[in-house]
C-alpha cells in the first residue's frame, strides 16, 4: 500500500552563518536601547496591514474532520471553505453561496424512489433528499508541496526520508510547491473522511442519523483497517508492535474503495450530497468546516513516515483553498496566517442591516477582500497581560474582561453601555452582541429528590428555580452582560419571542421600568416550598434539604465564587448546597449513568435553528438511555411528539405555534434552571474596520480593514515611557551609602594604623 | 581522576534507575491508562473505542511490566516499562501525551530560552550577592549589619509571587519601560523582553542571598589564619576580600556548581507571568493539562541534572585546590 | 456540646502532645534552658515568639469545633420527631468561626473597600423615584469590614484568618511527617553505617535527586489537589535535606568520648542511639524545624498558583493571591484582598524567620541553612 518510490529532495538554503555573529554584535547595541520601549514586536511590524491578536489556548486539531472548538474554528476557518457560508452582515443569519455557485433547493423522493413535487412535504413522507452542488470554476488551493509534481507528473515529494525534511519546520518551508483547482471529489474525500474511526469525528454519530450509509462506510474502514493490521501482524510474527509499525509504515485507506451512496461526483465540479431522510439543517452543516474540502494529495503527502514524525499532519498544517494559509504554527507561541496569494476574488457584501451603513460596516462594499495580509496571534494565557496590551494599542480588539469593565464600560441612564471617558478618548469603539449561547442550571430527573415529574418535585424544582436569581448573578460577576433566559430558545433564533409575551410565568415576571425579566419574589419560592413538602427548606424527618452539586471544576477561581454564589442563594430557602468535586472522567462516568443530582451545562448554537436548541430536551436524545445530549434525561412523550413534527419544518407561524406549546412544557416541568444568554461585548481600536460579531462563523477576518499609519501614530503617543522613578531610585541608593561611609571613615580614624 | 570520574557517573546509574522507577511506579500504577485516557479524550462523546485507540496511540496499551501474551523478547520489551521508562535512560523522551509533539525536540528548542533567562539571572544574582555580603561581613557587629539583616529577612519573608506581581504592575504598565509579556525567537529582539524578569529575578532572591554568603565569610573570618593576618597589620579590607574570599570559595563553590546544571530547567513562575516559551512554562502546561509523558520526562531530566551537578561539584574542587585530589 | 470532632483534630491533638512534651523534657535540661534564656534576652524575639504563640493559638480555634443544634425560625431546638433528640446541623463550626460570627454573617453582596460605606462596584437598580440609576449601592453592613470584602460579599479579614489555620497546618504538619522520619534514618544511618547507611543514603539521594517541584507536581497530578495530601508531599521532599544533615552530625558525635565509653561499657546500640545521639542532635532539628516552617508557607502560595497546591476548595493565603492576579488587573484596583494576604503571611513567616536565627545563633551558629 505503501509508495516507497525514491526522488531526489533538493534542499533549501541552510541559515546564514554570519547571521549568528551579527546578532551578537548587535545584542550589546540593543541591550542598551532595550529598555526604552514596551513595544512587544519588531520594528515596523505594526506598520504593515497586519491584524494583531491574542489566543489563550493551543489549538490542538486543526483537522476539518476533528476540529470541534472555537478556538480552532477561528483559525481553520480562514483557510478551509465550506461549499456554503453565512452572510456577514445580515441577520437573521442568511446562507449564501462560498466556493458553490448557488445554495440548492432539495429534491424529495418518496420510499417508492418517485420524486416528491412539494417543496416541503411531511417528514415521514420523505425517504430520501438530495442536494446537488456545484462548485464555481477557478478557485484553486494554496501553494503546498503535496502538489508539486515532478516532471513525469508523480508527486514530487513521496517517499521522502527523514534526513530530507528534519531541518523543515513546515510544508512551506519545502522548496516546490504548487497549486491546483478545486474539484467536487475534494468534497466527496472530506464527507468520507468523516467516517473513517481512525479520526473520531466528533460530529460522525450526529451525521451518520441523516447521509445515507455513513455509518456503513464507517464499518467498512473499520473492516479495512482491521485486515490490514491482521496481515501485518501475521507477517511480522511475535516482533508486531501496531503502534510503531503504524508510524513508520503508515495505512492508507483507499477512501474511495467502499460503496457511498451518500456522496455522488458527477463531474470535476459537481456532486450530489444524499440524505435519507428530510434535514433541511443539513444546509447549515455545509456551512462548517466540517464539509470543507480536503485535497487527496494532501492526505497522501502526510500519510508519509517522515512527515508524521516531523508531526507535519492535517492537525496541524491544513490544506486549503480559503483567504489564508498558515504561515507559522507554534501552538505554544505565535500562529501566523498569511494571505493566499491564489485566493479566489472575493467580494465585500454589497448590502446589510439598514444600522450598518452608519456604523460604517458597509464603506467597503463590494471591494476586493481579503484586505489585511497576515493575522498574528501570540499566546497570552493570562488576561492580565492581554488587556493591558490592548491598551496600550498592542492588540487591534479585545473582549471585556469582569475585571476591567468598570474601567471601560459606563451604563448611561437608559441601561444602555457606553464606553468610558478614557476610552471614548482613545478612540476605541464599543461593540455589543448578544450569543446565541444558552446556560442552565440542571437537575438529573431520573434522581428522587430534585427529578420526578410530580406536582411537588415540579414545584421544588420551580422554587430553587426562582431563588437562583440569574439577574443578580450578572450584576455580580457578569456586570449585568447577559438576559435573564425564559427557556432554552436565545434570542436571535427563530421561536424565541422578546418582551413580556416570552415570559416564563412559573419563574418570573416582567419588569416593565427596567424592560426586562425578573425573577418571581423569594417569598413565593418559600410557599413552593411549602407546597413541595418542604418548609422552612426541612425535609420529613426535619433535618434541612441537602441537595449535591456535581462538578469537575475543582480548581477555577471563578467556579469557587459562582458556587459560594448559588449556596448563599439556596440558603434562603433552608436547603443546604453541597459539592461533589470529582475529575472530568469521573464527573462523565457520572453524568452516563445518571448518577448526580444538580449540575450546569451550556449550549452555543451550532446553526441558527430552534432544533438545535430543542433537542436538548428530547427523549431520544436521553444521555443514559442514549448516550444522546440531553443531559438532564428528560422525557415527555408529548414534548417528542411536538418536537418530531417542529424539527425539520420550515420557520412559518405553525412552526412558532408548536414551538410555544414546546416552551410551556419545559418551562411547566422545569427540568433546568433557565439561566441566561450571554452578551458579548468587543472593543475596537480606531484603526480597526468592519467589525460585526459573527455567532455561526469565523470566517470573517478576511472582511477586517486595518490603518497601520494611525496604529502606528498612536502606539507612539500612548506608550511614553516615564523615566523619573528610576532615576529616584537611583538617588536613594546613592543616599543610602551615606551611612556606610561614615562608619568607614569612623573607623579608618579609631584604629590603629 | 579519570578512575574517580568514572567511578563517580557509575555510581550515578543506580540513581536515576531508582527515579525512573519511582516515576514509574508513580504514574502507571498509582494512575491507571484508563484514567489518562480519559482525562485526555474531550468532553464530548467519548466511547470505550475512542479510549482504546488513545490508548494504543499513545503505547499505554501494553500490559505494564511482564507481556504474558508474548514469546520471549517480547515477554518484557513489550511492555510499557520496556517501552515509556527503559528509553529514558537514552534520553529518548517519547511523545507528549497532549498533541503528540516529540518531547526531545521540544526540550532541544526550549532550552536556549530558559537559559537567556537564568544564565543573566545566575551570574548578575551571584556577583551581586557576593558584593553585598562582603559589604555587610566587612560592617559586621555595627548597627548597619544588624539593619541589612532585618531588611534580608524582611525580604525574604515577601512571597516571591509579590515581587513578579509588582514589577510587571510598576515597570510594564505604569512607567511602559518594558513589554508586559511576550518573547522572540530572535535574540537580538529578545533582550527587550529579558530585562524584567532577569530584574525581577534578582531582586526577588536578594534576601536569602546576601544572609547565606554573610554567614559563610563571618564563618571564615572568625578562622585563625584571619586572626593572623589582622594581626600581621593588614587592613580589614584586604583581609576581607583578599584572605577571606580566597578561603570561602570552598562552600560557595558546593552551593553554586551544584546549581548550574538547573539553569536548563528554567523558572517557573518568571516564565509563566512574562511568557516566555521556556522549560519553566512547559512545566507549567504540562501540569496544568496533566500531560503525564512530559512531567515523567522533567522529573527525569531534573534529577540527571542533579546527579551532573554532584559530579560538577568534585571536578571544580579540584581545580580550586589543588590539594584536593579525587582517587 | 462538643460532638464529632473534624478529622484534623486528632492530628492538631497529637501535634500539641508532642510540643508540650518536647518542650518540658528541654526544660529539664540545663544546656537548653540557658540556651532559651539567651534566645529570649532579646527584646525583638519576645516579640516574634508572641506573633508566633498568636497565630498558633487562631489555628488552634480553628481546629477544635462542633456541630451546633439546630433551631427552628422561632427559637426552640428543632427535635428529631419520633426519638425527640436534639437534632445537630450537619455543618460544623469551629471555635473561631464562633468568635468571629459577627464578620462570618456579615456578607455583602460584592466587593467592597475597607471600611466603606458603599460597594464598591456600580449596579444598575431602580431607585426611589422610579428612574433607572447605575452607582454604587449602600452596603448591609457599612463599616464593618476592616479589609474589604470580595467578589461574592465575604470579609477579607475573616478569610485571612481562616488561612492561618492553613498555613500552620501546611507548616507544621509537615514537620511533623519530617522529624521522625529524618531523626530514625538519620541517627540510623551515622551510627549504626555499614549496609543500613547504604540503603539510607541511596534512598534519599534517590528523592532529592528530583527537584522538589517536579517532585511535588507528579504527586499532586496523580493524587489531586488538597491540603492532606500536599502536607504529605512536602514531607516527603523535604525529609531528606534534615536527614543528611543529622547523619552528619551523628558521624561526628559517634567518634565522640563519652560515645565511646557507652560502647565500652556494653551499652546497647539502641540505646546509645536513644540516650545519647538523639538529645544531641536535637538543637539541629528544631533549627530545622522554625527556619524550614515559614518556607513551606511562602511555598504553598507559589504552588497554589502553579495549580499544584491546596486546591481552591480550601482557604488559604496562596488562594487569595491567586484571586488577586486578576483583580490587581482591575482599574481602580482591588488591593485589599493580596494585600491582606501578604500581609498575613509576612507576618507569620517574619517572625519564624527571626526566632529561627535566634534559635541558631544561640544553639549552634555554625549551621547553615541553605
Amino acid at each position: 500500500m505503501v509508495n516507497r518510490k525514491t526522488t531526489r529532495i533538493p534542499m533549501t538554503a541552510r541559515p546564514r552563518p554570519g547571521l549568528r555573529r551579527r546578532c551578537a554584535a548587535a545584542l550589546v547595541l540593543c541591550a542598551g536601547l532595550a529598555a526604552c520601549t514596551n513595544n512587544p514586536y519588531r520594528p515596523g511590524e505594526t506598520a504593515e496591514p497586519a491584524l494583531f491578536a491574542a489566543f489563550s489556548t493551543p489549538p490542538t486539531k486543526l483537522d476539518p474532520t476533528s476540529a470541534y472548538y472555537v478556538h480552532e474554528g477561528q483559525i481553520i476557518d480562514q483557510i478551509y471553505e465550506p461549499p456554503f457560508t453565512y452572510h456577514y452582515l445580515k441577520r437573521p443569519y442568511e446562507v449564501i453561496p462560498l466556493t458553490a455557485e448557488a445554495v440548492p433547493q432539495p429534491v424529495y423522493y418518496d420510499g417508492n424512489g418517485r420524486r416528491i413535487a412539494d417543496p416541503d412535504p411531511p417528514s415521514d413522507a420523505v425517504a430520501r433528499a438530495e442536494y446537488t452542488i456545484r462548485i464555481k470554476p477557478g478557485i484553486r488551493y494554496q501553494d503546498h508541496p503535496c502538489f508539486a509534481a515532478g516532471p513525469d507528473g508523480q508527486p514530487l515529494y513521496a517517499g521522502v526520508p527523514l534526513d530530507a525534511v528534519e531541518a523543515y519546520e513546515s510544508p512551506n518551508d519545502f522548496p516546490h510547491r504548487a497549486t491546483r483547482a478545486l474539484r467536487a471529489e475534494d468534497y466527496a474525500l472530506q464527507i468520507r473522511r468523516l467516517a473513517d474511526p481512525r479520526l473520531a469525528s466528533p460530529v460522525f454519530s450526529t451525521l451518520s442519523a441523516y447521509i445515507d450509509g455513513l455509518r456503513e462506510l464507517s464499518d467498512a474502514y473499520a473492516g479495512m483497517l482491521e485486515a490490514e493490521r491482521a496481515r501485518r501482524r501475521a507477517a511480522a510474527g511475535p516482533a508486531y508492535n501496531r503502534q510503531r509499525d503504524e508510524r513508520e509504515n503508515p495505512i492508507r485507506l483507499d477512501y474511495f474503495a467502499p460503496d457511498f451512496p451518500g456522496v455522488t461526483v458527477h463531474d470535476a465540479l459537481t456532486f450530489t450530497l444524499a440524505l435519507k431522510r428530510k434535514y433541511p439543517q443539513i444546509r447549515y452543516w455545509l456551512c462548517m468546516h466540517f464539509f470543507a474540502p480536503v485535497p487527496p494529495e494532501a492526505v497522501a503527502f502526510y500519510t508519509q513516515p517522515a512527515m508524521i514524525e516531523k508531526q507535519f499532519s492535517l492537525n496541524r498544517w491544513p490544506v486549503g483553498t480559503g483567504p489564508y494559509f498558515l504561515k507559522i504554527f507554534r501552538p505554544n507561541e505565535t500562529i501566523v496566517l498569511e494571505r493566499n496569494p491564489n485566493y479566489h476574488p472575493d467580494a465585500y457584501p454589497a448590502d446589510g442591516m439598514p444600522e450598518d451603513r452608519a456604523a460604517g460596516l458597509l464603506d467597503d462594499a463590494g471591494r476586493r477582500v481579503p484586505f489585511i495580509h497576515r493575522q498574528v496571534m501570540h499566546l497570552e494565557k493570562e488576561a492580565v497581560p492581554a488587556w493591558n496590551k490592548f491598551l496600550q494599542g498592542y492588540l487591534d480588539a479585545s473582549g471585556v474582561s469582569v475585571d476591567v469593565f468598570d474601567q471601560a464600560i459606563q451604563i448611561q441612564m437608559t441601561g444602555e453601555p457606553t464606553l468610558s471617558p478614557s476610552m471614548e478618548s482613545k478612540g476605541i469603539r464599543l461593540i455589543t452582541d448578544i450569543d446565541t449561547t444558552l446556560w442552565y442550571t440542571a437537575f438529573n430527573m431520573l434522581d428522587d429528590v430534585v427529578g420526578g415529574y410530580a406536582p411537588e418535585q415540579r414545584k421544588l424544582r420551580r422554587a430553587v428555580s426562582i431563588a437562583l436569581d440569574y439577574n443578580e448573578f450578572l450584576d455580580i460577576f457578569l456586570n449585568g452582560r447577559g438576559v435573564l433566559a425564559q427557556g432554552p430558545l436565545p434570542p436571535g433564533i427563530f421561536g424565541h419571542r422578546p418582551g413580556p409575551e416570552g415570559t416564563n410565568p412559573y419563574v418570573d415576571t416582567w419588569d416593565p421600568v427596567r424592560e426586562r425579566h425578573a425573577r418571581r419574589p423569594l417569598s413565593e419560592a418559600r410557599r413552593l416550598m411549602a407546597e413541595a413538602g418542604y418548609p422552612e427548606g426541612r425535609t420529613p424527618g426535619g433535618e434541612p434539604l441537602t441537595l449535591y452539586y456535581d462538578h469537575a471544576q475543582g480548581g477555577d477561581t471563578f467556579f469557587r465564587s459562582y458556587f459560594e454564589w448559588v449556596r448563599g442563594r439556596l440558603d434562603t430557602l433552608g436547603i443546604r448546597l453541597r459539592e461533589r468535586a470529582t475529575d472530568l472522567s469521573r464527573y462523565r462516568q457520572k453524568r452516563d449513568q445518571g448518577n448526580w443530582q444538580i449540575s450546569s451545562g451550556g449550549w452555543l448554537a451550532d446553526y441558527p435553528d430552534p432544533e438545535n436548541f430543542l433537542f436538548l430536551f428530547y427523549g431520544p436524545n436521553g444521555k443514559v438511555a442514549h448516550g444522546g445530549p440531553n443531559m438532564v434525561n428528560y422525557v415527555n412523550p408529548e414534548y417528542d411528539a411536538l418536537f418530531e413534527r417542529m424539527e425539520s419544518m420550515r420557520n412559518t407561524p405553525e412552526r412558532q405555534a408548536l414551538i410555544d406549546a414546546m416552551l410551556d412544557i419545559l418551562r411547566r416541568d422545569a427540568p433546568a434552571v433557565w439561566q441566561y444568554h450571554p452578551v458579548s461585548y468587543i472593543l475596537a481600536h480606531p484603526w480597526l474596520h468592519n467589525v460585526k460579531p459573527h455567532n455561526m462563523s469565523y470566517n470573517t477576518i478576511k472582511y477586517r480593514r486595518v490603518d497601520p499609519d494611525l496604529r502606528v501614530r498612536q502606539q507612539r503617543a500612548w506608550n511614553r515611557p516615564v523615566w523619573w522613578p528610576l532615576a529616584a531610585l537611583a538617588a536613594l541608593l546613592v543616599l543610602s551609602t551615606v551611612p556606610a561611609a561614615v562608619t568607614l571613615y569612623r573607623r579608618n580614624r579609631c584604629s590603629p594604623t | 581522576m579519570l578512575a574517580y570520574l568514572i567511578r563517580r557517573v557509575a555510581y550515578a546509574v543506580p540513581i536515576l534507575f531508582g527515579v525512573n522507577l519511582l516515576i514509574f511506579l508513580l504514574f502507571f500504577f498509582v494512575q491507571s491508562p484508563d484514567d489518562m485516557a480519559e482525562t485526555f479524550l474531550g468532553e464530548k462523546r467519548v466511547t470505550e473505542e475512542m479510549k482504546e485507540n488513545w490508548k494504543r496511540e499513545h503505547g499505554y496499551h501494553l500490559p505494564r511490566l511482564l507481556n504474558t501474551v508474548e514469546p520471549f523478547p517480547a515477554v518484557f520489551t513489550q511492555t510499557i516499562f520496556w517501552q515509556k521508562s527503559v528509553p529514558l535512560f537514552a534520553f529518548r523522551f517519547g511523545k507528549s501525551d497532549m498533541d503528540g509533539s516529540r518531547i526531545g525536540a521540544e526540550l532541544k528548542r526550549r532550552i536556549p530560552y530558559s537559559l537567556c533567562l537564568t544564565v543573566p539571572i545566575f551570574c548578575i544574582s551571584l556577583l551581586l550577592y557576593l558584593f553585598f555580603a562582603m559589604i555587610v561581613a566587612f560592617y559586621r557587629a555595627t548597627y548597619l549589619d544588624t539593619w541589612a539583616l532585618v531588611v534580608c529577612v524582611i525580604l525574604m519573608s515577601i512571597s516571591s509571587m509579590f515581587y513578579i506581581l509588582g514589577g510587571q504592575y510598576l515597570v510594564a504598565i505604569h512607567l511602559k519601560l518594558a513589554p508586559v509579556s511576550g518573547f522572540d525567537r530572535n535574540l537580538l529582539y529578545a533582550v527587550k523582553f529579558l530585562v524584567l524578569p532577569v530584574l525581577i529575578g534578582i531582586v526577588a532572591n536578594i534576601g536569602s542571598g546576601v544572609r547565606y554568603y554573610r554567614t559563610i565569610f563571618l564563618e571564615e573570618i572568625n578562622k585563625d589564619y584571619i586572626r593572623t593576618a589582622r594581626a600581621k597589620g593588614l587592613g580589614e579590607g584586604t583581609v576581607l576580600f583578599k584572605h577571606a574570599l580566597k578561603n570561602a570559595m570552598f562552600p560557595i563553590l558546593t552551593n553554586v556548581v551544584v546549581s548550574i546544571p538547573f539553569l536548563i530547567m528554567g523558572m517557573l513562575l518568571l516564565e509563566n507571568f512574562f511568557g516566555i516559551p521556556g522549560l519553566g512554562s512547559y512545566t507549567i502546561d504540562a501540569i496544568h493539562k496533566q500531560d503525564f509523558a512530559v512531567v515523567r520526562a522533567m522529573v527525569f531530566l531534573g534529577s540527571f541534572l542533579y546527579v551532573a551537578g554532584l559530579i560538577l561539584v568534585d571536578v571544580s574542587y579540584t581545580l580550586v585546590d589543588p590539594r584536593v585530589r579525587l582517587t | 456540646m462538643l460532638t464529632n470532632w473534624y478529622v484534623q483534630d486528632v492530628l492538631v491533638a497529637a501535634l500539641l502532645l508532642l510540643l508540650f512534651g518536647a518542650g518540658r523534657a528541654l526544660a529539664r535540661r540545663e544546656y537548653w534552658r540557658a540556651a532559651l534564656r539567651q534566645v529570649f534576652r532579646r527584646r525583638l524575639v519576645r516579640g516574634a515568639f508572641a506573633v508566633l504563640c498568636v497565630y498558633t493559638v487562631i489555628a488552634l480555634l480553628d481546629s477544635v469545633g462542633w456541630h451546633p443544634p439546630l433551631r427552628d425560625p422561632d427559637g426552640t431546638l428543632r427535635r428529631q420527631p419520633e426519638t425527640r433528640r436534639i437534632m445537630t446541623d450537619p455543618d460544623g463550626l469551629s471555635v473561631l468561626d464562633a468568635l468571629l460570627t459577627p464578620l462570618r454573617e456579615a456578607r455583602e453582596k460584592t466587593y467592597s473597600a475597607p471600611l466603606a460605606v458603599r460597594q464598591f462596584t456600580r449596579e444598575t437598580r431602580v431607585d426611589a423615584e422610579g428612574r433607572i440609576v447605575r452607582d454604587h449601592p449602600p452596603l448591609r453592613y457599612p463599616r464593618r469590614h476592616l479589609l474589604g470584602t470580595d467578589r461574592v460579599g465575604h470579609d477579607v479579614l475573616y478569610l485571612a484568618l481562616k488561612g492561618i489555620r492553613t498555613g500552620m497546618i501546611i507548616g507544621a504538619f509537615t514537620t511533623l511527617l519530617v522529624i521522625p522520619l529524618a531523626l530514625f534514618f538519620g541517627v540510623a544511618a551515622g551510627y549504626l553505617g555499614g549496609w543500613i547507611d547504604d540503603v539510607i543514603q541511596y534512598v534519599y539521594t534517590v528523592l532529592a535527586s528530583i527537584p522538589a517541584v517536579l517532585l511535588i507536581a507528579a504527586f499532586m497530578v496523580i493524587f489531586g489537589q488538597g491540603l492532606p495530601q500536599l502536607c504529605v508531599i512536602l514531607g516527603v521532599t523535604s525529609w531528606t535535606g534534615l536527614c543528611r544533615v543529622l547523619r552528619g552530625e551523628t558521624m561526628k558525635l559517634r567518634e565522640q568520648e563519652f560515645v565511646q565509653a557507652a560502647e565500652a561499657t556494653g551499652v546497647s546500640r539502641a540505646r546509645i542511639m536513644h540516650r545519647h545521639i538523639v538529645p544531641n542532635v536535637m538543637h539541629v532539628v528544631l533549627i530545622t524545624a522554625v527556619l524550614s516552617f515559614s518556607g513551606r508557607v511562602l511555598a504553598e502560595a507559589v504552588l497554589t498558583y502553579i495549580g499544584i497546591g491546596v486546591g481552591i476548595d480550601t482557604i488559604s493565603w496562596g488562594v487569595m493571591i491567586n484571586d488577586a492576579l486578576r483583580e490587581l488587573a482591575r482599574s481602580p484596583v482591588i488591593w485589599w484582598k493580596v494585600a491582606a494576604a501578604l500581609i498575613f503571611m509576612v507576618g507569620l513567616v517574619l517572625p519564624a524567620n527571626i526566632f529561627g536565627d535566634a534559635l541558631r545563633d544561640a544553639l549552634d551558629p555554625r549551621l547553615r541553612m541553605e
